[in-house]
């Protein structure tokens, strides 16, 4: 029972036993360690895209605000009146009549109430202009903030895309991380150099 | 165990740096171009719309003095300057130039909105590219040349004639003038003209 060869052949068992649970024991640490790595790398990719996607959600989210009814609504009345304020404070009443100190009044009385009259005409012409003139500068602005929104998703989408696209190649270098370190191969080994030695014997 | 060591595989994480560095480099750029284009802003706008204003109020001034001087003489030759009708017509006159300058107001606006929708697409332009690109320096020289091109002194525009029925009143008033002659003659003969005697009413002919 204690001589050499049993020793040598029980011992060698042994070791090999050992060597191979040590191999199993390693590969599946191996195993576990590339889907812990796989895991990390997609749950990394995973926090920047809602990063980008919160970005873009908030860009979205001012474009909105900006070009929606009451943007739009609004624009347009300030469009309005600015318009008819500024071609308005252009026009004047004032004019040289060209009438000799002996003139009728009545003349020049009618003169100024006609011009009044012209005046009130033009300031309400500027008004309906300055109304017709105020969609389009609504639209204008809407649209300008739509194509703003739009560059700035379009930065966002390329950032998200770029970074996407690296998740494969970081999935795929996890996945060719060393599962063994040799030491359960080697204890395998020496195992059965120890079994085919008592065995010998 | 033996042998030459397996490099590591740094693929991803090269990748990764450099996908970081374009990014980077875009942010970069679009700041250029921001910077770049920040004096496009309201003032800019506004100034363009003033510069035009400005230059289409003088030539309507000009205008406006023409037509004023050849109303007035017109009427005057005519003697009815200080006339009901010749109110009118000065009132149209007032009336006219105030039109005017309301419209070259509204078109001082378009011109601004028409300079910021061109400003707005050059600059789109320039972030896309900047975007394929990602090259800060790049997009610095593109906008500087892009935004330059603004800044140039542009061709004025001529504002169209305003007054034209006011400068052809002396042509329409002489008209007018051998009209009256020509009513103030019908009914009655000037053999002397070579006139006819026009009857009041139709003549009926008999077959």
């Amino acid at each position: 029972m204690c001589e050499p060869a049993t020793i040598a052949v029980l011992a060698g068992a042994a070791i090999s036993a050992a060597g191979t649970a040590y191999t199993t024991s390693e590969q599946k640490k191996g195993v576990k360690r590339q889907v812990d790595a796989r895991n990390d790398a997609a749950e990394a990719e995973i926090g920047r895209q809602e990063q980008f996607s919160k970005q873009a959600q908030e860009s979205f989210a001012d474009t909105l605000d900006a070009t929606g009814a009451d943007a739009e609504a609004r624009r347009r009345a300030e469009a309005e009146a600015r318009r008819t304020d500024n071609a308005n404070n252009t026009i004047s009443t004032a004019f040289d009549a060209p009438l000799s100190q002996s003139a009728n009044p009545i003349v020049a009385a009618t003169l100024n109430q006609k011009i009044g009259e012209k005046h009130a005409q033009t300031q309400n012409h500027n008004a309906l202009k300055a109304r017709q003139a105020s969609f389009g500068d609504a639209l204008f602005g809407g649209s300008q903030r739509i194509n703003t929104g739009a560059q700035q998703l379009g930065l966002i989408n390329g950032k998200s895309a770029g970074s996407a696209r690296l998740l494969g190649l970081e999935q795929q270098a996890a996945g060719q991380q060393r599962g063994s370190s040799g030491i359960g191969d080697l204890l395998t080994g020496a195992g059965q150099v120890g079994l085919a030695a008592g065995t010998r014997v | 165990m033996c042998g030459p060591d397996v490099p590591e595989d740094r693929t991803a994480e090269l990748a990764r740096e450099a996908e970081e560095k374009r990014t980077g480099l875009i942010d970069q750029g679009a700041k250029s171009i921001d910077e770049q284009f920040a004096g496009f802003n309201d003032d800019f706008f506004n100034g363009a719309r003033t510069a035009q204003l400005d230059a289409h109020s003088a030539q309507l001034a000009d205008q406006y003095k023409a037509a004023q001087e050849n109303t007035i003489f017109d009427l005057a030759r005519r003697g009815q300057l200080e006339s009901s009708s010749g109110a009118e017509r000065l009132a149209e006159l007032n009336s006219t130039h105030n039109q005017a300058l309301g419209d070259i107001s509204l078109q001082a606006d378009n011109r601004a909105n028409e300079l910021r929708s061109q400003v707005e697409a050059q600059k789109a332009q320039l972030l896309t590219q900047n975007q394929s690109a990602a090259d800060p320096a790049l997009a610095k020289v593109n906008a500087q040349a892009s935004a330059g091109t603004f800044n140039q002194p542009q061709e004025p525009s001529t504002l169209a004639n305003v007054f034209g029925s006011f400068l052809n009143s002396g042509a329409t008033a002489l008209n007018s003038g051998k009209f009256d002659q020509q009513v103030a003659n019908i009914g009655q003969r000037n053999p002397n003209q070579g006139g006819q005697n026009i009857p009041s009413s139709p003549s009926k002919v008999v077959s």
